[in-house]
């Protein structure tokens, strides 16, 4: 029975009208996020984006009168007021579209109708599409304000069509970026005791990305966009401005949609795939465009695969340290979701949440990393030209995300069930590890008489441990005791971390027992 | 489950910590029943509607709304139920129609549904005529009214209100409980707390007071406040001699501790409806001059001071 069958019979006439066809626009915006729908509805009912619009046709008066000023037009003012034109319109893009983002978000977290949404059929994630699309639009609005002006610049011969295009598509993936932040910011602010840190973060974050877009904006006219056209670099160049930003905008995204979501909910699989996807497509983008670089012999280029598998043991970080610490079980929500599939539910055993689980998804993190490089090697043809030290660091490292990663599940487990346990065991961690690190340190200054030699307890230390074997690797150069150091210090590494990794075995099978078991449940109910 | 429960609350408990919000809470509603539900602050009540509406979890136990687990089955039961929440805050920068338009889409609802919904239920809340007013510059009343219109757009069978009449006025109270007569005679089955009791008692077909997390008691008012009183106070004035009609009552099975003043007597009766009825019918068949026969119930108020201790946790 609906509403308007049973609870309204008494609308204000009895006689039926035909209904009103519905508009095109209407039609069409069915289509859309009802987030974006209703941001562009309060965007046109307020008074902050109509101020913004008139300072932005302010602008480009402004620039336009300072342009005919010149008198004499020609290429080289042309190109000025081209760059004149974007040091008006990067500020509006980079800094008042996202604070406006920002501004929406935390007052939805803020008043609550976060909950009143997420009881709709909106998940966080679609809140937070319609948040950035809505950012887009208000982007593109902007750049469409701007379009006469820049046409003018065309008109002077001071800019060609690919720098235009160029450089206004990397003012719009900046501002992306920038609301991405934006809204990831305004979505941590949920949390009233740190609230003044996703505000500090924004700040600055906008403030740097604008005064370095408006600073540097003659240099990118100028110099960029010739580096761009050179068919050595120019892929490259171009991938690393806008590479980082597209991937760490999907990061904040995720950042943003889970930490709006409930804690009961998956919070953790998406971040465990965006992981694994970032260590592929870094292992992808070393594979093709570092070995493309004009001057560089193919094979050494290849064998930047391994810094590569060493640096992301170090800056996937957050990942593990997040996964290990979970809560070892899952939560009632997310027993519903786990495939009903046994194939599918084993494959997705290192990607659903939990302590245990979140060390099977270390280990795989370590597998598709160093396996991915070795492979990479491998298949180029390229496996001797990797450099050993290069290895041995990339090894050593890994080792040691192991080590902690099974430490902080071993901590984790000692702790109560709940978000409490949780964030105890996420602020140990880093504590924990900084202590294993300065440790042997501390023991040769005091006790061993500043002894820097190395001994089975610098196994604690990362930094000792793989100095030791870059050292040993070194002296061993040539002779009989090649790689001496590296046996010595690596044996040690290699022996703490199985045992480590054994201590936690129960847990991670524990971890696959109670996915096997949801999925066998949700198979036994009737779909 | 009961067959005809349209929600089954089955030993529900939530805790934070060492504090017990709701402990093993176990109740039920059929549709077009109107349940009160009450306690002191603190006693659980947001938690448990809470958990019901799907934005919490239970440690222990489960709910079920029309068959749906809150537990394994949110999205199901949130298409069922509709939540109004005590905070309400529109969204800045929208008339009222914009607010119900967007709502309806957050739920799904696309094309002339959509149209349909949001006049139908804006008229059904009387919002018609305000319909472009700004959703936010709406008084208390209307924002209520504005907050239930949202709250039905989706059509719950079940709709869950938390407090819904704080800081209305008397007028706005009386046009919301009708309004949630209607609902409850269009077959949905409303849970509703507040702390006007006197309003839950005009409302309500049965009330559940809780503290402490626990239930204390659950029933008709009628029900419990029998259970809690079996004798009722009766009053009575006369015209004419009092001594006479004193003399004569204490003469009456049932009556008890009868006393005069003036012309008003009053005294203990225990006894059903039907015996307070063959009593009056005596006195004037004995001549008295009766203009004047009244038996007090129990009200919710009282059912509420004697079932809680108004112990905080």
């Amino acid at each position: 029975m609906s509403v308007s069958d049973a609870v309204v019979p008494a609308v204000d006439d009895a006689t039926p009208r035909p209904e009103p066809g519905l508009a095109l626009g209407e039609r069409l915006s069915d289509r859309l996020n009802p987030i974006l729908v209703r941001e562009v509805q309060q965007a046109l009912n307020g008074r902050s984006f109509v101020a913004t619009l008139a300072l932005a046709l302010l602008g480009i008066v402004v620039t336009a009168l300072v342009v005919a000023s010149e008198g004499d037009l020609g290429r080289a003012e042309g190109r000025d007021a081209f760059v004149l034109a974007l040091q008006v319109l990067a500020p509006i893009l980079l800094l008042v579209v996202p604070f406006q983002a920002y501004l929406s978000m935390r007052q939805e977290v803020a008043h609550g109708t976060v909950e009143h949404l997420l009881l709709s059929r909106l998940t966080s994630g679609a809140i937070v599409r319609g948040k950035l699309a809505a950012a887009t639009v208000q982007a593109l609005l902007f750049l469409a304000v701007f379009a006469p002006l820049v046409a003018l610049t065309w008109l002077l011969r001071g800019v060609d069509v690919p720098t235009i295009a160029f450089v206004l598509g990397l003012a719009f993936v900046y501002a992306f970026g920038a609301a991405a932040l934006a809204v990831a910011m305004g979505a941590l602010s949920r949390w009233a005791p740190v609230r003044a840190l996703p505000m500090l973060v924004l700040a600055v974050g906008l403030c740097v990305v604008t005064i370095g877009f408006v600073g540097g904006m003659p240099f990118i006219v100028r110099d960029l966009t010739s580096v761009l056209r050179d068919p050595d670099f120019g892929l490259q160049v171009l991938s690393v401005l806008v590479g980082p930003v597209v991937v760490g905008s999907i990061l904040l995204g995720l950042v943003a949609s889970n930490s709006l979501a409930h804690p009961h909910e998956n919070r953790s699989t998406s971040f465990r795939v965006f992981a694994l996807a970032c260590v592929l497509l870094g292992l992808a983008w070393v594979a093709y465009v570092v070995p493309s670089v004009r001057g560089l012999p193919s094979r050494v280029g290849w064998s930047a695969l391994v810094p590569f598998a060493a640096a992301a043991g170090v800056c996937l970080f957050p990942f593990w340290w997040f996964a290990v610490t979970e809560d070892e079980a899952l939560s009632p929500r997310v027993r519903t979701l786990v495939p009903r599939s046994p194939i599918l539910a084993a494959m997705e055993i290192p990607l659903l949440p939990g302590g245990g689980r979140g060390l099977l998804f270390t280990l795989l993190l370590c597998a598709t990393t160093l396996g991915g490089a070795a492979l990479g090697l491998v298949l180029a043809d390229a496996w001797g030209s990797a450099y050993d030290r290069s290895w041995i660091v990339a090894l050593g490292l890994w080792g040691y995300v192991l080590l902690y990663a099974g430490l902080g599940r071993i901590l984790r487990g000692r702790l109560p069930r709940g978000s409490r346990g949780t964030v105890v065991a996420r602020v140990a961690m880093p504590l924990m590890i900084g202590i294993l690190a300065l440790l042997p340190v501390v023991v040769d200054l005091i006790v061993r008489g500043r002894s820097w030699e190395w001994t089975p307890m610098h196994v604690l230390s990362p930094v000792s441990t793989i100095d030791h074997a870059l050292r040993g690797a070194r002296s061993g150069r040539g002779g009989p005791a090649l790689y001496s150091g590296v046996d010595e210090a690596y044996g040690w590494l290699g022996a703490v971390t199985v045992l480590v990794l054994l201590v936690n075995v129960p847990a991670m099978i524990r971890g696959a027992v109670e996915v096997m078991r949801a999925s066998r449940i949700r198979r036994a109910r009737p779909r | 489950m009961s067959e005809t429960a349209l929600l089954d609350v089955r030993g529900v408990t939530r805790t934070y910590g060492k504090l017990r919000a709701v402990s093993d809470l176990s109740f039920s509603l059929a549709p077009g029943q109107v349940v009160g539900f009450i306690g002191p602050n603190g006693a659980g009540k947001t938690t448990t509607m809470r958990i019901l509406a799907t934005l919490d979890l239970p440690d222990e136990g489960d709910a079920f709304v029309d068959g749906r687990s809150v537990l394994v089955e949110p999205r199901a039961v949130r298409r069922r139920v509709g939540f109004m929440a005590d905070t309400f805050v529109p969204w800045a920068n929208l008339d009222v129609l914009q607010f119900l338009d967007f709502v309806a889409r957050a739920h799904g609802l696309r094309g002339r549904a959509r149209v349909r919904a949001v006049r139908s239920v804006a008229s059904f809340c009387g919002l018609l005529e305000f319909a472009d007013r700004p959703a936010s510059g709406l008084s208390k009343g209307m924002g209520q009214r504005l907050h239930l219109a949202k709250t039905l757009l989706h059509d719950p069978s079940l709709l869950i209100l938390d407090e819904p009449t704080a800081g209305l006025d008397p007028r706005a109270r009386i046009e919301f409980r009708d309004l949630v007569g209607e609902l409850a005679a269009a077959g949905k089955g409303i849970l509703i707390s507040s702390h006007i009791l006197t309003e839950l008692a005009e409302s309500c077909d049965s009330i559940l007071v809780i503290e402490r997390g626990q239930r204390v008691v659950a029933g008709s008012i009628q029900e419990i406040a029998r259970g809690l009183a079996p004798h009722r106070r009766v009053g009575v004035r006369v015209a004419g001699d009092a001594g006479e009609a004193l003399k004569f009552l204490l003469t009456q099975p049932g009556v008890r501790e009868a006393a005069a003043d003036g012309s008003a007597i009053g005294f203990d009766f225990e006894g059903d409806e039907e015996a307070l009825a063959g009593l009056l019918a005596r006195a004037v068949g004995a001549g008295l001059k009766v203009f004047e026969f009244h038996a007090a119930v129990a009200d919710l108020e009282d059912i509420f001071l004697r079932t809680t201790k108004g112990r905080l946790q």
